[in-house]
This record gives C-alpha cells, structure tokens and sequence, in this order.
C-alpha cells in the first residue's frame, strides 16, 4: 500500500505560520469567536502544525531554520501503539494514522509517546486530536489546508517520500517509528 | 431600540460551527477503511470544513484588508457563517503566473484552485466573531477616557453629531480673517483615518472635502508607515512615482535595506513566494537591517548595520562603485528616454547653476548639457549623449557643473573605511556587496523600506538606495527596477467613464490643512510667515504630499496653525502606534476645548476610541466594499481589485425611482443610511431601524443626509457621457451607489461585464488568455510597465526650497547625518540612553488590528525584548528575565526579554503588535454593566511608549522634515534590571 507523507522544503520555508493558521481555519482546532486562552505565556490552543523557529551560531554569523511540524503518519506510529482503548488507526489505502476522539478517553498515552508533538489535549472536550492529513479534502481529490496556502510552496504531499532526507538536528531518529517526512534544502 | 435586543458584546455559539459541519459532511461519504476499529459507530476524527465543492457552500470573492498587501481573497460561507478564507486563485498576488487560473474561468471550476494568503487573512474569522467587538453606538459617560459608555441608538448618535457639526458647518466665514490661510470654519472638522483604502478614500475626500467643505479630510497613517520612502522617491522622479520594486522573478542579486519582505511590506506572500523562487534558483539577496529578520535568514549576508545609517552604507557601496568604475557609463551618459538601449535616463549629464542650485535650461525650457564640446539641448544632443563630467562651464555668465560631478564630489567626502565607520560595519562588508551588486548587469536590485526611512535623514537614505539602481541602470529591465503594473480606471478614465469624484454642486475648500504636507510656509501661509518668521512654530512638510498623522494631535494640541472643533477617527490607534505619543495624545484629547467633539469607528474599543465622545461601530473589512489600487511594483500587470461583503445581507428600497441595495453586515439589522433618507421622506421601508455594526460609507451618508449638504442624495453625480447599458447612478443614497458608478467604470475601463467584476473579486490581466505568458509582464528583455522618464542626482527642489525652521535651503544631495531635531541639532547621542530601539512587524501580524485575532496571538501570544546576547551578558541579564526600558523623556515600559545573537548590539528589537491597553484588552462599563476584557491582548510590549519626543517641539517625536515620517528607530532608551 502507498505510504503519504510529507515533502518539505527548508529553503522555500519563509517561517510565516500561514500553515499553523491554516490548518486552525480548515480543522476548527481553535475557536474563532473566544477568547484566546493564555496559561504561564504559552497559548492553550490546538495546532495540528507549528513552525519551529530555531537560531544558531553567534554574532554576526547567524543562522535560523524555519522547521514545520505536523503528524508524520509514521510507518510504525507511536501513538498507535500506546493507546489503550484502540482510538487510533491507520488507514490501509494510504497510511493515514487517525485519532477516533469518540472512542479516546484523553489518557493522553500518546502526547507522551510521540516523538514530534503531534498528538494534542483539547481541554474543552477531554480528548487528544491531531492532523489529520486533511484526509476529507484528500478523498475528494482536493489538497491539504496547509499545502494550499503554503506561501513559499514548501509543503508538498507525496507517496513513498523515503527521507528523512535534510532532516532538521534534533529531530527524532527516524527509525524509531519511521515518520513519512523527507526535508529538503 | 430596546437595549435588550441586542447586547453591546456578543459570542457565537461555538455549537454552531459544530452543528453545520455534521450535516453538511453527512452528505459526503466519508468512511476511511481501518486497520483498526469495527466501524459500528461513526468515528470522530475531526471538525473540518465542509468541502467548497459540497452543497450549501458558497464560494465568495473579494479583497482582503488584514494588512495593505490587497490580495485576492475567496471566502468559504455556510449559512451566513464564515468559515474559512483561502486566496483567489484570479488575483496575481496569490499565486505564480503559472499558477494561476485564467480570468476567465468559471467560479465552479476557479474555486477548485485554492489561492494563497497568509496567516493574518486566514484568521479573518477571528475578526468578525471577536467576542469584544463593538456592537452599538456608544455614548461616553463621565470624563473622556474614563472606561464608562451608554448604548444609544444610531438615531440618537447621528442626530447628535449632526446638529453640532451644523454649528461648524460655514463655508463663508473666515476662521480669522487676518490669516486667510486657515481657511473657512468647515476646516475645523478634522478627519483622520488609520487604514483606508480606494474606493473609501476617495468617497470621504470628496463628501467631506467638496460636500462639507473641510480641506481636513482625510490625515491618514502615512507618517507612521513609510511616507519617507515615497517622499525620497517622489523627489527622484519629481513626482511621477514614489514606488519601484525588484523584478523579482529575473532578478540575481537584491540588497534589502530594512525591508524584510518576508514579513512585512506588500505584498508580503507575493514578496515571500518570488524570494524562495529566487533562491532556489541560485539567486542571492543580502539584507541591511541591525536586526536578523526573516529575509536575513534567507539571505546570503546579513549586514548588521547602525540604526539609521543605511544611508551611510548605501554611499559607502556608491563610494566603492565610482571608485572602481562599475557604473554603467552608456546609461548615464544618455540625456533622455529611450535611447542607446535604455528605456530611463537621469540628470547625471544636465548642467547646474552653482550659485543657486537651478538646473541650467533654454528658452524652452529645457535642460541643457555638454555634448560633443558645445552646450546643447538634452532633448536634441546628438544621439541622446552629453559628457558626464566636462568641468566648470558658463552658461549665460553662470558657473555650472553637471549633477553627476556634483554627486560624485559628494560621494566621494568620506572614504568607504569611513562610510563603514558610520554604518557600523566592517568595510569588507560594504566592498564586497558593491562588488556583487555590479556583478549581474541589469538583474541587481537595491531596495529600500522602512527600516531605512523612518528616521530625521529617511529620504536621504530612499534617495541614496534609489540612486544606487541608477549607477547601474537596473530601471525598466527584466531582472532590475521595476516601475510595476497599474490599476484599471474605476474613476474617471476614457471615453465612457463618469467622474465619480465630482460633487454636482460641490464646494471647494480653502486654505491649508492642519498637516501643513504639501504646502509651502512662505507661499501657501504668507500671514503666517509674515508673522512667525523662521523657525516656524511647528514644521512645514512642502515635500510631503501623504499628509501628517503622527504630528496631528500635537499640532491641535498647539492650535496650530489653527484650532479646530471635531475630531472624527476612523480604525485609528494613534496612541499605541505613534511614537512617543500617548501623553500628548490622552492630555490633549480629555481637555473637550481643544476637541469639541470626538467620534471614533471602530470595531473594539481601541486605544484612540476609548476617548471619543461616540465610538461607532464599524463593520468588518470584510463586510464592505472597496477599490484598493495595485499592490506595489512587484506585480507586473494590471489589476481592477474589487471588494466586496461577502457575508450580511442586503435591504431593498425604491428611492427617485430605482431599487436601491443597502447594506446589513454582521450582528446588524437595519441600515442607517436607509433610515436617513426615510426620516426624510425620500423612501419607506419596513425595515427595522438600524441596530449593530453599519458600513461607514452609509454612516456618512446618513450624516450628510442631516445636513443636507452636497455630496449625498439626488443629482449629485455628472453621469453624461456614461457609456450606455450601463447602471448609472446620479444619486447617492447608500454606498452601492458609488460603487455601482465606480465597477461600471471598471467595466468600461476593461470590457468585462459589472457582474463578472464584482463576482470574481476584480478584473486582473491578462483579462483574455494565460497568466503564464510573459508578455503581460515583458516586453523582450524590458518590463512590460516602464518608467521610461528621468531620475534625479541633483534635487533642485530641495536646493530651491527654505526649511521652514531654520530658513535654510535643504541639501538637493543625499548625506550621512545624525540624528536630528526640528532645529537640525544634533541629539543623536546620550551615553544615558545607550541603547536603540527597532521594531518591526511579524509575518502573522498586521500593525495594530491584528491584537484582536486570537488564531494569531496563538502563533505567539506576546512579544520581547530582544538583545544581543552578549549585551545581556554584561548588564546581567537572562533569558526571560523582565527588565524596564526607560526612555529620555522619563516615559517606561517593561517587558520580558528574549537573549539572541540574531540583533546588533547596543541594539533591541522589539515586534510592534503587542502591549495593548485597548483594542478588547480592558473591562469597560456599558449601561452601568461590567463588560469583561481580554487581559492577553495586554500582554507584551510597546516599544511606542518610550520613543524619542523631539526636544524643540516637545510633544511630538523625532520627525524627517523632508520626509514626513515619524523617527520610529532614532529612539535611545537605557535599560534597568527589576
């Protein structure tokens, strides 16, 4: 079966956040008519996809990669084999690892087992969520939120992406559960 | 109204997002297989939008306003609800030509193509659903400022402000008649407007300036934005365009000077996209900013320069380049347009009168130069050649040398060790960017924007970076300058067009305005002159035609050059987004004799309409109509941007004979302007009255409508010469009325039908045919759009015209100066204050608006003070440590600081957007009720509040004379640990 996953450019990444508010817009993770809720500086809102903002080097020869971060639908997926009520699934035609929030009982095994933060705690309801791989504008033949709007066109979908490719330091080691992502420059 | 019909703030249900999204999804078939799970329950996976392809989705097209970018924008609305806004895969800023779907698709197939926008447009939802919008007409209780309102009904609000605007309303009267100058009494209605775009400027320019007859009409934000750039360049091409931009889509190598064009500028994701392109395809930039930005990051050097001394590095570069002779010599040698290969030509070759700066010219007037040994005319030397540097020549008994040689003479006072010196970086730096620079003949581009510009010397600095490009003749090339593509008439254009702006019986306002920009102190204030002298009481702005919007609330505080009556905002934080002027701003507006009356629109409680008398509730940007013109030269072709609501609803009455459309927005009912014209007699309606947000134009209308001044109601349009089949309209009685006349010259202008127009958003070339043919961008190696005209080195104007503070004449040549004041003292230094301040904007944030957009606050819910990390080492301080910043004029603000190699020592850079005390942030009272803020929005910094106040005026910040703008970067402040 065809794996999707993620292609994604570092060098067309300008860091605008286009893809975190997109996918907010497309997926409702965050109200659009609250107040946004603020705890110790951090904003307790779910986004299925950040930009890690990352400097390095010292003065003047700096550098800063801009890293977006979603679910990679991994081949062996964490959060699949850490639940204890078997919310989670992955899709056999094309691998996309889903979260059922009616059968999740936000135990919340799985924000610990992954190892890139996909899987969130919604506060308001009790239960974990996470990308979804826009699989319901996938299976209409549409593309994902966060591909559409990205303004750098750095997010790319694709099958059987291999990688990990340029992969960002401090990334996981892929090996672990074999996330469908490969980096480029 | 009954006060309980409709609550002054209100929340959406959430459910109701929820409940649309089950049904709608229901009809599809959305049943993925599983390795996992029996499928005997319906699994839950996530609340999505519905697709745009579903039933009872409706595809809406229309202009975004979340920053001045004008992209095309395509909203998602279901059941009145919006949803989701994605690009308009039309429009040229959303994708690359070969992207983008050819004009004329059909929506169906259009909407398929998802458009870009970024992050701020995709959070326009948290905008029109922000639980702290306004959603009534407030009236102040108590002291201005005070934090306690009533709700009243748009009648009493109208029928209040109208009677006392009547009292000002005298086109006959003087306002002294010793000083003609003020004008007459209607000039003391002062308007001043933050974001305004087409299509509403100039419907309140031409009610409030030819219907009221104010000459106050509009002072918009320009000051604070980047008015210094477009006056620099104003004075390069003697204002035939204030605006050039890379072609960047051809260009190899470009010098940003504070722009960081992957966070800011316009349009942001159009600047963004072509800069990735351009770098993947082995393209270089280098960016000049004492900040590490964005485009920094993507660059291949980042130069850390001093605050304020771009200019320094940009005649460093021009330093180097003459030096080694890299200048390209057939272009500047050319003494007019379209010759010898160029489509530009400059002054380089024109002869100067030494003795008063005036270019030498005929009895024709036209310039003279040195070709082939004899003195000629630049129009008619042979082969369009004149010699760059022929020495002193005597032209009618006057020494004259060429404006090259006297630039080159200027350039070349300091060496480019020197120029390093003051920029504040190695010369290496600046040596080998010149180099680079003139490594790629016509495909290098030196580009400037706020950074650079918004200090005492900002033209100086626009007009070095532009004469850069001119030293290698980079204007009208594929790859260089680009002059960019134009608009599409919606006003009066050719044969067939109406001239909308025309008022049928229209006064014409005198005098000057309160802004003093664009206007001579000696000539257009001659009493004033006569009676002040040099220094004037506050400066005069001759260059600047963008009017004064920093300065404006000092200025009224002064009653100078006249006191006025009314202030009315709109979308204005003045307060929070001018340096330095909080103070000015709240002591000056709470005294109600120097501002009779206040009203603000505005769609929160802002930092400005806390202390208005009447706050009117405005409707989203998205909930109007509008015209905004081209983005900026970075789009090659022609655009007709069409804005238009895309959700509310609409009333319908007949009045003199046609159905007109007025407009409901959101959370609304009724329409002022309707109401208006029924309470004359001119209409009946069942409608209810108006309650809730109302669309601007149509409060205006309602307002003239009470006066019954000219501007509004029957006749008040020209439309002879209307091309016919058309739906003119000689009436105004609700906004669609001008629009209709404004998209039916559009129409006219372009072929297409009104209706196409107003549904796709706009009308973008190619209007026929692929957007991904280069002929609607080039013309063989030349941009399609050209400026094919004459580029300055020596600025007459300044050399002929006397600062109205010191009675000198300005310099005509670009220098590397301090920091200075009103008095061009020298205030640049104070080891008290050792370190300086830049803001800039993010990519996810639009100046003072977009505090309210929770999606955005998300991203980053508040804001730092960023030093260099050594700089923290040595003071003593530690990432996350809160610190306060103590300005030199004792004002403070504290914030938490973030350590980073990523910023200049000496230097702190600190993002604007943040530290609201408005804009939803406090609990107010309404009705004797507690209305509840939103603390967050507090959060963070302002860096505004410790600005620099010029020391001679005192209640107004540094300010570039030439320029117009607000000094925003010459602010020191020191440091102290909590």
């Amino acid at each position: 079966m065809p794996q999707i996953g993620w292609i994604i450019d570092l060098t067309r990444c300008v860091g605008c956040h286009t893809c975190t508010v997109a996918c907010i817009a497309e997926n409702n993770t965050v109200p659009a008519d609250a107040n946004l809720v603020v705890r110790n500086g951090k904003a307790v809102a779910v986004r299925y996809r950040r930009v890690l903002e990352r400097e390095a080097g010292s003065y003047p020869n700096v550098h800063k990669d801009f890293v977006s971060m979603s679910c990679h639908h991994c081949a062996q997926p964490a959060c699949l084999k850490s639940c204890p009520v078997g919310a989670i699934s992955k899709r056999s035609s094309d691998g996309i690892v889903l979260i059922d929030q009616a059968r999740c009982v936000g135990c919340q095994y799985c924000v610990w087992a992954c190892p890139y933060g996909a899987p969130q705690f919604d506060e308001a309801r009790g239960v974990v969520e996470k990308c979804t791989f826009c699989y319901h504008r996938l299976d209409a033949g549409l593309q994902p939120a966060c591909v559409t709007a990205c303004l750098g066109k750095a997010l790319q979908v694709g099958y059987d992406v291999g990688g990990p490719g340029e992969m960002p330091a401090g990334f996981a080691d892929p090996s672990l559960t074999r996330p469908s992502v490969r980096w480029e420059r | 109204m009954s006060k309980e019909s409709l609550p002054a703030l209100v929340r959406l249900d959430r459910r109701r997002f929820v409940q649309w999204s089950a049904t709608l999804a229901a009809a599809a078939t959305l049943a993925p297989a599983t390795l996992k799970g029996d499928g005997a329950e319906a699994a839950v996976y996530g609340n999505p939008d519905p697709l745009e392809t579903s039933a009872g989705v409706e595809t809406v097209f229309s202009m975004c306003l979340m920053c001045h970018s004008r992209c095309g924008v395509m909203a998602k609305v279901v059941n009145g609800v919006l949803l989701k806004v994605d690009g308009s895969p039309y429009h040229p800023n959303c994708l690359d030509p070969e992207d983008r779907v050819p004009y004329s698709t059909p929506i169906e197939q259009a909407k398929l193509v998802r458009g870009k926008n970024c992050a701020k447009s995709q959070a326009y939802p948290t905008l029109l659903y922000d639980p702290q919008r306004v959603l009534t007409p407030l009236k102040r209780v108590g002291p201005r400022g005070s934090g306690k309102w009533q709700s009243i009904s748009w009648q009493q609000a109208l029928d209040e402000i109208a009677e006392h605007l009547a009292t000002i309303h005298d086109n006959e009267t003087d306002i002294d008649p010793a000083f003609p100058e003020f004008g007459k009494v209607s000039n003391k209605l002062v308007l001043s407007f933050g974001r305004w775009q087409n299509g509403q400027v100039e419907f309140t320019d031409r009610l409030f300036g030819k219907g009221f007859g104010t000459i106050n009409y509009r002072h918009d934000h320009t000051s604070i934005c980047e008015v210094s750039h477009h006056t620099g360049f104003n004075l390069l091409t003697d204002y035939r365009k204030n605006h050039f931009k890379p072609d960047l889509e051809n260009c190899e190598y470009v010098v940003w000077f504070g722009a960081s064009v992957l966070e800011a500028n316009f349009p942001m994701q159009t600047l963004a996209r072509m800069c990735a392109n351009l770098i993947k395809r082995g393209g270089k930039m280098v960016t000049v900013d004492p900040r590490f930005s964005k485009t920094a990051a993507k660059s291949h050097r980042w130069v850390p320069v001093k605050p304020g001394m771009d200019v320094a590095f940009a005649l460093g570069m021009a330093r180097w380049i003459i030096d080694n002779r890299r200048y390209d010599e057939n272009f500047l040698t050319n003494t007019r347009a379209d010759v010898n290969g160029e489509k530009s030509f400059t002054d380089a070759t024109f002869l100067v009168r030494l003795e008063d700066g005036k270019f030498a010219l005929n009895e024709k007037k036209e310039n003279l130069v040195v070709a082939q040994g004899a003195v000629v005319s630049a129009v008619t030397a042979p082969d369009g050649k004149g010699t760059l540097d022929p020495g002193v020549v005597m032209v009618d008994g006057a020494a004259c040398r060429t404006a090259w040689s006297l630039w080159v003479e200027r350039v070349r006072e300091k060496t480019v060790a020197e120029y390093a010196e003051l920029a504040g970086v190695p010369a290496s730096m600046i040596e080998d960017t010149a180099r680079e620079f003139t490594s790629f003949g016509k495909r290098a581009v030196a580009n400037p924007y706020r950074g650079a510009v918004k200090h005492t010397n900002g033209a100086y600095a626009a007009i070095a970076i532009g004469q850069l490009n001119m030293l290698i003749g980079n204007y009208d090339w594929k790859g260089g300058n680009a002059a960019g593509g134009g608009t599409y008439k919606e006003f009066l254009g050719g044969p067939g067009t109406i001239d909308p702006q025309k008022v049928v019986g229209g006064v014409s306002p005198k005098g000057v305005p309160i802004s003093r920009h664009s206007k001579s102190y000696e000539k257009d204030a001659p009493n004033l002159f006569a009676r002040d002298g040099y220094p004037a009481r506050r400066p005069w702005f001759p260059f600047n035609r963008d009017w004064l919007y920093h300065d404006l609330i000092a200025s009224i505080a002064e009653g100078y050059p006249y006191p006025i009556d009314t202030l009315i905002t709109y979308w204005n934080a003045l307060p929070y987004a001018a340096p330095a002027q909080r103070e000015v701003f709240e002591r000056t507006v709470a005294d109600p004799e120097k501002i009779k009356l206040f009203v603000a629109f505005d769609v929160v409680v802002g930092e400005t309409s806390r202390w208005a008398d009447y706050i009117l509730p405005d409707s989203t940007s998205l909930e109007r109509w509008g015209t905004p013109h081209n983005a900026s030269p970075v789009i090659a072709t022609d655009v007709g941007n069409m804005r238009k609501p895309v959700v509310g609803s609409y009333l319908h009455a007949t009045i003199n004979g046609k159905e007109r459309k007025f407009y409901v927005p959101t959370y609304a009912r009724g329409n002022v302007a309707l109401d208006a014209w029924i309470a004359k007699g001119e209409a009946s309606s069942g409608a209810p009255a108006a309650e809730g947000p109302q669309l601007a134009e149509d409060v205006f209308i309602a307002l003239a409508a009470r006066l019954g001044i000219p501007g509004v109601g029957r006749g008040t349009f020209d439309i002879t010469g209307g091309k016919e089949g058309l739906d003119w309209r000689a009436d105004l009685y609700s906004a669609w009325d001008w629009y209709q006349n404004l998209l039916n010259n559009y129409s006219v202008s372009t072929g297409v039908p009104p209706e196409e127009i107003l549904e796709k958003g706009g009308v973008f070339q190619p209007i026929t045919g692929s957007p991904a043919d280069p002929a609607h961008r080039y013309s063989g190696e030349y941009m399609r759009a050209q400026y094919k005209n004459l580029l300055h080195f020596w600025i007459e104007r300044l050399a002929t015209t006397r600062d109205s503070m010191t009675g000198e004449f300005y310099d005509p040549l670009p220098a590397v100066l301090p920091v200075r004041d009103a008095m061009d003292r020298d205030v640049s230094e104070d080891d008290r204050f050792p370190f300086a301040i830049v803001t800039y904007k993010d990519a996810y944030h639009g100046q003072a608006r977009t505090v309210q957009n929770a999606w955005l606050r998300a991203i980053k819910p508040e804001n730092f003070i960023e030093m260099n990390r050594n700089d923290g080492g040595r003071l003593g301080i530690a990432d996350g440590d809160t610190v306060r910043l103590v300005g030199r004029n004792g004002a403070s603000v504290s914030g938490k600081v973030r350590l980073t190699e990523g910023v200049r020592p000496g230097v702190l850079a600190i993002s604007h957007h943040y530290g609201h005390w408005g804009s939803g942030a406090e609990t107010i009272t309404i009705d004797g009720h507690s209305v509840a803020g939103d603390p967050p929005r507090a959060l963070g910094v302002q860096s505004n509040l410790v600005g620099t106040l010029d020391p001679y005026l005192g209640n107004v910040c540094l300010t570039d004379k030439i320029g117009g703008s607000a000094g925003f970067f010459d602010a020191r402040v020191r440091v102290e640990r909590l």
